[in-house]
């Protein structure tokens, strides 16, 4: 898996979500733990369909969370 | 520790146990020769692969019980360790197979056979090492990503 050119914003997001567990957020995204996790340390880019659900799930816009550097 | 990391070590400890019982078994007392014409050592090899799966099918069954029990096993980036390790581990049982085949041809280049026995040899240690290296692959990647 390539360095991530993508980072995100996951782990702020659950910081103002009533800072959500990540086991909570993997429950409710449908992955593990360990990929919420990986996606923090901005060691995964998480598919489309992943990262469209993080960001339904936190209700913002997939760009407000997941920030392409170029 | 993820599912999938915990397969990749039970499998790769199954599987390196088979490979290090395997390679004295066959080469003792005779070697490929005496493999075939010892119904014992084929049956003692046959039991030691026998075990080898059983730990795999062992691992494929409490992964589904698993399964029943937790919402998420095996994600989109657990699949993708899979397949990255799976195209490496492809590349390497290649090149064993090659190089196996050139090991056995340069031994009996001159005696311009090769005992029979030795397809017994191919046969099983391709098995053994493709899925010790499959499992140990799995587990490397994993340890790299996370």
């Amino acid at each position: 898996m390539a360095k991530a050119e993508i980072t995100n914003k996951v782990r702020e997001m659950r910081f103002f979500n009533n800072e959500m567990t990540q086991q909570e957020l993997a429950d409710k995204v449908g992955c593990t733990r360990q990929t919420i996790n990986a996606l923090e340390q901005n060691k995964y880019v998480p598919s489309l369909s992943l990262a469209f659900k993080i960001s339904k799930l936190f209700g913002k816009g997939i760009e407000e969370i997941f920030i392409y550097n170029k | 520790m993820s599912t999938l990391r915990r397969n990749a070590i039970v499998e790769s400890i199954g599987w390196f146990i088979v490979l290090i019982t395997f390679f004295p078994i066959f080469f003792s007392n005779g070697g490929a020769e005496e493999f075939i014409k010892n119904e014992t050592k084929r049956n003692i090899t046959a039991n030691i692969f026998l075990f080898g799966y059983c730990i795999h099918f062992l691992i494929l069954w409490l992964t589904h019980r698993k399964k029943k029990l937790v919402k998420i096993v095996f994600d989109e980036r657990d699949k993708e360790t899979q397949r990255i390790a799976n195209n490496i581990a492809f590349i390497f049982t290649l090149l064993y197979v090659f190089l196996l085949s050139i090991v056995l041809y340069d031994s009996f280049f001159k005696s311009e056979y090769i005992p029979v026995g030795y397809m017994w040899f191919v046969g099983y240690s391709t098995i053994a090492m493709t899925s010790f290296l499959s499992a140990f692959i799995i587990l490397i990647t994993d340890l790299k990503n996370s």
